[in-house]
């Protein structure tokens, strides 16, 4: 009995001691990924695209710690290889560095212009970012002007990675100014298996930073990218989702400059589906922000003036607004306002029926009716009434 | 079965002892101190002193350890009176009147007792009392005098508080059980005493309030103090080790303090206290995993400062039990866990350390164990200088050597501080154990081993007892109204009642302030 006890303790040690230890990777060993860059080399070989990857590796004695004070080398390493499939080069990527490849901590995935033009190639490629167990969902996709591989190779001055700066360009600095929404992996999983239209970050490589475009408007339908939104319009979409915290928006008054923050903003849509043939749809937007900057010697501090100053912040935000949405409407014919979404939730039936001609078929999106109604509400003029005392006329 | 066995043996042995020495007392006072002599063999701190009383013939004897007694005591009470006597005599009626007159009249000492076998003489004598012999009589008396050099009540050394009275206890059972006496006036504090160590004979204590205590505990605990059959217990920890649920567990199973608030208002609770004789560590059962991580500041204080120190408590706990094996697990599996910025610095400052992780981890937790070994050996100035020199300079010269990463100086750095928050020594000795148990699992398996350890660990508290009481409540079999005392402290006016776990006779402690 008790040899049997023995023998057993003895079996499990066994098993622990001699296969324990499997997936140990000693940290140092790992080749953190933080950044993965994919181009299209070239047109269709043998029935397939041919792909270039990009893969930024850290090297983290290269990072200044105050430890090791920093070696005055490079943080960071990239390397590309070229194949059909993304992880067939991951794994070519391992015989190239001594480290082995890691994604865990991947942060950045930007994407040629190139390759989204070209139709279903972005949901292809994308497959390994969501099928692998190393991959997160919470990955930034950007897209690239030109080759995505350059946006890796840039040298930003105050951060040693560039993929590292890109995402917190994306997480930091747009939350102040509103312009871009920073798209996840899983975000855009999420609308492509809805066939949605969306926005992805639109940038272009310089020397030591990155500059933005805009945003690139991919179609759900179509699985494709079919056209950009400026700066501005950018604001505008930003105001008719309603997600909203921050922004400017820049107006003359009485010929004068005068610029208006935008600290929230809401939006409210109406649906109204009694014609399916031609669907109404109101958008309320409430808009709360100051005065952030005013030419000129007008004091702002008395209600008469600021009631004719929202109404023109309104004004100019309900143009704004829509000739973005005429432009959508009638130039790419997507609904990156997620209208489709709301049709889903509140009006399924109906949605049951003209989901198959909505931005494709009858493009009933592109007919129908969409008004945008602003309110904008001036809560601060600001610090101080005025910088100076009257002017010489 | 070893246990047993060894009974068998004890058994036959002291009916040996015994058997030599229940010899009656002779009248002859010389033949009676030449027994007593060659009993214990003559040794040289046995006195002996033959005078005779009052003016007469008629011999007298006192015998006693030196060194055990006081000797003032002994010279102005016993001696004094003795010799001063002025008895007319000589029948030997007239003996066994004088022998009653002075058992009665002219020893004026509190403790006094007739004996009647050389047994009596020599534990008397051993246990540091004064035998009186007296000529043409069979019998003795024995004398409580014991006195003899004792250390003076200081600030206890391994409990400090900063709120908190400074007393602490000694090694004189009497001195301790005082120092209980003076916080508890009740009545019903019962003290049952008994003897432990066939041959030191130790003095054992057990004390209990009537009226609060669960009595069944209490059999329980005399139950187990009457199978103690040892040579000697010098420690409680003797007792303990004896008496407890299980000796394969890692955790204590029953308290021990120096500090009498502590075991007065344990006592009060309605647990037990064990109090043996030359120590001052008193033990106290039954008692529970969240009595251990209590600190009798915590009662002290405000209750917001109280709830604080609980929970840091438990933080400091929780750290020291899984900070290196968390460490080795996110280093070595799971580097995904970490924040990108600390998993690049982690892995630029392991860059050129010539272990995996774990080596890593075991040389500086061996070189903390080693440390602290050391200080405790050492006396007390240059205690401090081995801290220094291990903590800075080894410390320091290993991260610029490149054999440890700094990193990993501060995961055993904060872990040996985390392990001197627990209140009680020997539970911070016992989550020193387990850290090993969990640094294995994390090295083989990384998290999933650590949570393997863990459920184990885990499975073992709720199956452990401490004399009758689970060991894991009020976590385990949950006692809600026990949980107001437990991680958090709740203000004084909702602690109103004694632990539910105890299942005392008397349930309140305090009564709201009503007039």
């Amino acid at each position: 009995m008790n040899k049997k006890r023995y023998l057993l303790l003895l079996y499990c040690l066994l098993i622990t001691m001699l296969t324990g230890c499997w997936d140990n990777v000693p940290i140092e060993d790992r080749g953190f990924v933080i950044g993965s860059a994919i181009d299209l080399k070239d047109g269709k070989v043998d029935g397939n695209y041919d792909l270039t990857l990009t893969n930024q590796f850290v090297v983290p004695p290269g990072l200044n710690s105050p430890m090791n004070g920093g070696s005055g080398g490079k943080a960071f390493m990239n390397l590309s290889g070229s194949g059909d499939s993304v992880f067939a080069i991951d794994q070519e990527m391992a015989s190239l560095t001594s480290k082995m490849p890691f994604f865990e901590h991947l942060k950045l995935l930007v994407v040629s212009d190139e390759l989204l033009e070209t139709p279903h190639l972005f949901a292809d490629v994308l497959d390994v970012f969501v099928r692998d167990k190393e991959m997160r969902r919470g990955v930034k996709v950007v897209a690239a002007k030109g080759e995505a591989k350059d946006i890796l190779g840039i040298q930003p001055e105050n951060e040693q990675l560039p993929a590292v700066y890109i995402n917190n360009l994306l997480e930091v600095s747009m939350k102040k100014t509103n312009l871009f929404k920073p798209m996840h992996v899983g975000d855009i999983h999420q609308m492509l298996l809805t066939n949605s239209s969306f926005i992805i970050p639109y940038v272009i490589a310089a020397k030591n930073k990155v500059d933005y475009k805009g945003g690139a408007i991919f179609h759900g339908y179509e699985d494709k990218l079919v056209g950009f939104l400026d700066e501005k319009e950018m604001t505008a979409l930003n105001l008719v989702n309603g997600d909203t915290h921050g922004g400017t928006i820049t107006f003359t008054y009485d010929g004068d400059l005068i610029t208006f923050k935008i600290n929230n903003a809401k939006s409210d849509v109406k649906l109204d589906t009694k014609d399916p043939e031609s669907i109404n749809i109101t958008v309320d937007i409430g808009v709360e922000g100051g005065i952030a900057e005013v030419f000129g010697n007008k004091n702002l501090n008395n209600s008469q003036t600021l009631s004719e100053i929202e109404k023109e912040i309104s004004k100019q935000i309900e143009t704004m607004t829509g000739q973005t949405i005429a432009r959508t409407q009638k130039e790419m014919n997507a609904d990156i306002f997620a209208f489709d979404q709301k049709l889903n939730e509140r009006h399924y039936h109906t949605w049951q029926k003209i989901k198959d001609n909505w931005d494709h078929g009858e493009n009933l999106f592109a007919k129908s009716n969409i008004r945008v109604n602003a309110k904008a509400h001036v809560r601060t003029a600001g610090a101080s009434e005025k910088v100076e005392g009257n002017r010489k006329e | 079965m070893a246990r047993s066995r060894f009974g068998r043996h004890k058994k036959q042995q002291q009916t040996k002892v015994e058997a030599s020495f229940a010899i009656e007392i002779f009248k002859d006072i010389e033949q009676n101190i030449k027994n007593l002599n060659n009993m214990l063999d003559a040794p040289d701190d046995l006195m002996t002193r033959e005078f005779t009383i009052g003016h007469g013939e008629q011999q007298a004897a006192i015998a006693y350890i030196d060194g055990l007694v006081d000797k003032e005591l002994l010279q102005n009470n016993i001696l004094e009176n003795l010799q001063n006597l002025s008895v007319e005599q000589q029948s030997e009626e007239d003996v066994e009147a004088m022998f009653d007159k002075i058992y009665q009249t002219f020893i004026s000492i509190n403790k006094i007792k007739k004996g009647t076998t050389l047994d009596d003489i020599s534990n008397g004598i051993l246990s540091g009392n004064t035998v009186f012999y007296l000529d043409g009589i069979d019998a003795v008396l024995i004398m409580d005098i014991k006195g003899g050099e004792t250390r003076a009540i200081e600030q206890p050394i391994t409990e400090t508080l900063i709120r908190g009275p400074r007393t602490s206890f000694v090694e004189s059972i009497g001195t301790n059980i005082s120092l209980i006496r003076r916080n508890i006036r009740a009545p019903n504090l019962r003290l049952k005493t008994s003897q432990v160590g066939r041959r030191s004979k130790n003095n054992l204590v057990l004390a209990y309030v009537e009226g609060i205590v669960n009595p069944e505990i209490v059999q329980e605990v005399s139950r187990r103090l009457e199978t103690i059959d040892l040579d000697d217990a010098p420690e409680s920890g003797f007792i303990e080790q004896w008496i407890e649920d299980s000796f394969l567990s890692p955790f204590p199973q029953m308290m021990d303090t120096e500090r009498p608030d502590v075991v007065s208002s344990s006592l009060l609770q309605g647990k037990v206290a064990i109090i043996l004789d030359g120590t001052p560590f008193v033990l106290i059962a039954p008692t529970t995993l969240g009595d251990i991580l209590k600190s009798p500041e915590d009662y002290y204080e405000r209750w917001l400062y109280g709830t604080l120190l609980r929970v840091l408590r438990y933080i400091g706990a929780f750290l020291a039990l899984f900070l290196p094996a968390i460490y080795i697990s996110l280093v070595s599996f799971h580097q995904g866990l970490l924040p990108s910025k600390l998993a690049f610095s982690i892995a630029a400052s392991r860059e050129g350390v010539p272990f995996p992780a774990f080596v890593e981890a075991m040389l500086m937790v061996i070189t903390m164990e080693l440390l602290q070994e050391a200080g405790v050996r050492l006396p007390t100035p240059i205690g401090q200088t081995i801290g220094i020199v291990g903590g800075l300079v080894i410390g320091e010269a290993a991260v610029q050597a490149g054999i440890v990463s700094p990193v990993m100086l501060i995961v055993i750095a904060l872990t040996a501080i985390a392990a001197f928050t627990t209140p009680t020594f020997s539970l911070s000795i016992s989550l020193r154990i387990l850290r090993f148990g969990f640094m294995f699992a994390a090295a083989f398996l990384g998290l999933y081993g650590v949570i393997l350890v863990y459920v184990m660990i885990n499975i073992h508290l709720v199956n452990l007892k401490s004399f009758g009481v689970p060991y894991a409540t009020p976590f385990a079999p949950t006692m809600l109204g026990d949980m107001k005392d437990l991680v958090l402290r709740a203000p004084r006016f909702m602690l109103m009642k004694r632990p539910e776990y105890l299942q005392t006779e008397d349930e309140k402690s305090a009564n709201k302030g009503e007039k």
